[in-house]
């Protein structure tokens, strides 16, 4: 290709002023405001974020969005399936159902029949396979239990539980009971935490020596193995819970703040509040911790799934709340006892802890790449 | 490193120190005593008995009784099983714990660093964003929701494997998958922000230049150098395994120590209880050692550092 020369009318000269080089052409962007614009472009994280609002409120009313109580007991209507009006299609419409097979289409009926106790008014059998084609005879029976306990009037959204509680009521209430437990445990962490890892970095020398020895101890001792002990020896209940999860939890923040915080303490800025008289305890908690304040939300972000993971594996291992508190992990390990019969009761709380922790889990990983300088663009 | 492994043995001797004496005490302020119908017993029978078992000594010879014992590998005597030891117990329970165990550590790695691979050649597509999501899920959904899962909609509905108790390899097949899922979705996600930064250095854009095809940088350039730091994340796994034995080994019934440990709380079985937590603690402690050393064998970098 020939080189070509451009035609000079085509350039004009720039008109150059010596006060535009400085003009701020977009607005000044202050650290939060743009993480904030990050995590809102990541749709994951939005996701959690919507979530967790949406659980959070459910757990705040959704104990009274009906008329029956946690605790309120009534064996005449233990055990009921799920029924909400108008999704009945989602399978909600409170009939239990069974398929039974059986040499002959007669013995299959009898045997579907009794599934629900000979309750002939209220089931609907439906013939699958009659057998005549040399297979075994396949007979669907449905049983309507709302109507066979003349309760049609009523609805539990969710079922009800053993003891004929209302699985609406006691899922939310025991998402509130979790939530509050891995709040608390979270809130502590930080707390302990950021004192301690601020305390130990800024002072350094003898004394970040000693405190380092200290949490080298503690860390090769098993989280597992604290938390179990812990529980043994206090009453079970909501505060025993929170003191044997925070008793160790606490370990990793402090060393992440440190690490921070000794990066910090030597920059000019510490200086010059140093020169202008501050004192250490000023230092910290206005020029140093508000510098490691992302860290430190990211990494309550991820405690906070694990406080609830481990309630729920304490409870369902027998160290969890006393009856008849409910928790999600003491629902969950009830759902586990008739499991194959009514998996209704397993289904609710166990689809709510694992929505809970996805939305945690996305929305911290949303929170950890909107406070990566590294991404800033 | 001679000096590195030296602070970290003691280090490991300090911690398992506290951890027993913690123990012991804990027992001696538990409520109950091993004299659960003392009451029926005459003064000079109780007086026997608490003898036979070195009780009616002052505390701090029962102490430092208790320390010798466990240094032998005695744990006492189970309150539930008349005159079983608890080492025996734990012996005789520790082989199905470390099948599920290592089953569920080598498939679920094995298996997550493939989905890690795919997610980092396939960047940004349909494929990144589907193993991305799976990881999402098997980090965050318990263990125990998905044992529920597995239990009925593969064992009850569609009746493939049983859905308890152990012995062909069939029952091994549920319990493993539940247990799999959490190491295959950190080793995913692991692998795929590894891979990530390794594919975008320096000596793999070399490779690259230098004509070797796609399989081999990502294999022969790309995997080896990823697979270094992946060590440190199979301490955290292998501890999560620990957790995650206990319930899944109640959820399938199988005889391992966590379901032992989990009846004995149940039953209030101090000893076995104690000896259970202390052999969860040792066995934790060493595989951190472990771990920690493999990685300065493997990582040159580590042992420079240390060296100083």
């Amino acid at each position: 290709m020939e080189n070509h020369k451009p035609n000079k009318d085509l350039f004009v000269p720039v008109d150059t002023r010596d006060d535009d080089s400085e003009k701020i052409s977009r607005p000044s962007l202050s650290f939060w405001k743009d993480s904030f614009i990050r995590l809102r472009k990541n749709t994951g994280a939005m996701i959690g974020l919507g979530a967790l609002i949406i659980l959070i409120l459910l757990a705040v009313i959704g104990p009274s969005m009906n008329e029956y109580d946690q605790f309120e007991q009534d064996l005449a209507r233990a055990k009921m399936p799920p029924k909400v009006e108008g999704l009945e299609w989602m399978g909600m419409d409170g009939t239990l159902s069974t398929v039974q097979t059986a040499d002959s289409l007669e013995q299959a009926e009898t045997n579907a029949l009794m599934r629900f106790n000979n309750d002939e008014d209220h089931i609907e059998t439906n013939v699958l396979n009659d057998g005549s084609n040399g297979e075994e005879a396949e007979v669907e029976a449905v049983y309507d239990v709302y109507a066979s306990k003349d309760m049609e009037g009523q609805n539990f959204w969710f079922g009800t539980d053993g003891l004929g509680r209302d699985l609406w009521t006691r899922a939310w209430e025991g998402t509130r009971i979790s939530l509050i437990i891995a709040f608390l445990a979270a809130a502590i962490d930080v707390i302990v935490g950021v004192a301690y890892g601020g305390i130990s970095a800024y002072y350094g020398g003898r004394v970040d020596n000693y405190m380092q020895r200290f949490i080298e101890i503690l860390v090769g001792v098993p989280n597992l193995v604290i938390v179990i002990l812990m529980i043994l020896i206090l009453d079970p209940g909501i505060l025993s819970i929170i003191i044997a999860l925070t008793i160790t939890g606490w370990i990793s923040m402090a060393r992440i703040v440190r690490g921070q915080i000794l990066k910090l303490k030597n920059q000019e800025f510490v200086l010059a509040s140093r020169t202008l008289g501050a004192q250490d305890g000023r230092i910290l908690r206005k020029h140093l911790i508000p510098n490691v304040l992302g860290l430190i939300i990211i990494n309550t972000m991820f405690t906070i799934p694990s406080a609830i993971f481990f309630e729920a594996f304490l409870s369902f291992i027998g160290l969890g709340l006393p009856t008849p508190l409910a928790s999600l992990g003491t629902l969950v390990e009830d759902g586990f006892q008739s499991l194959q019969i009514y998996p209704h009761i397993l289904l609710f709380p166990a689809v709510i802890i694992s929505l809970i922790m996805i939305a945690f889990n996305l929305l911290a990983d949303g929170l950890r790449d909107a406070f990566d300088p590294k991404m800033r663009e | 490193m001679g000096r590195y492994i030296t602070q970290r043995l003691v280090y490991m001797v300090i911690t398992m120190f506290l951890i027993a004496t913690f123990t012991f005490f804990l027992m001696k302020f538990l409520p109950g005593t091993p004299l659960s119908s003392a009451d029926r017993l005459s003064e000079e029978q109780q007086a026997i008995v608490l003898a036979k078992y070195g009780l009616d000594e002052p505390i701090p010879v029962q102490y430092f009784n208790y320390m010798v014992n466990l240094l032998q590998g005695d744990m006492g005597v189970s309150f539930q099983f008349d005159n079983r030891e608890v080492t025996t117990i734990i012996l005789d329970r520790i082989g199905p714990s470390l099948q599920l165990g290592f089953q569920a550590m080598i498939i679920g790695t094995i298996l997550g660093m493939l989905l890690g691979l795919i997610s980092a050649i396939y960047h940004n597509g349909v494929l990144d964003y589907g193993s991305t999501f799976t990881a999402v899920l098997g980090q965050s959904i318990p263990s125990f929701v998905f044992a529920g899962i597995l239990q009925y909609f593969v064992g009850v509905k569609l009746g493939w494997f049983p859905v308890a108790l152990w012995g062909t390899w069939q029952h091994t097949v549920l319990p493993t998958i539940a247990l799999a899922i959490f190491p295959l979705a950190i080793a995913a996600r692991f692998m795929r922000t590894e891979m990530l930064e390794v594919m975008g250095s320096d000596y793999i854009t070399t490779a690259r230049a230098k004509g070797v095809n796609k399989f081999g940088v990502v294999f022969k350039h790309g995997v080896r150098n990823a697979l270094i730091p992946l060590i440190t994340v199979l301490g955290p796994l292998a501890i999560g395994l620990m957790t995650g034995t206990l319930v899944i080994e109640n959820i399938f019934a199988v005889p391992g120590i966590g379901e032992q440990f989990v009846k004995s709380i149940n039953t209030n079985d101090y000893p076995i209880i104690m000896g259970t937590t202390l052999f969860f603690a040792v066995f934790f402690i060493l595989i951190v050692l472990v771990i920690d050393l493999l990685y300065g064998v493997i990582d040159p970098r580590i042992r420079l550092a240390e060296g100083e």
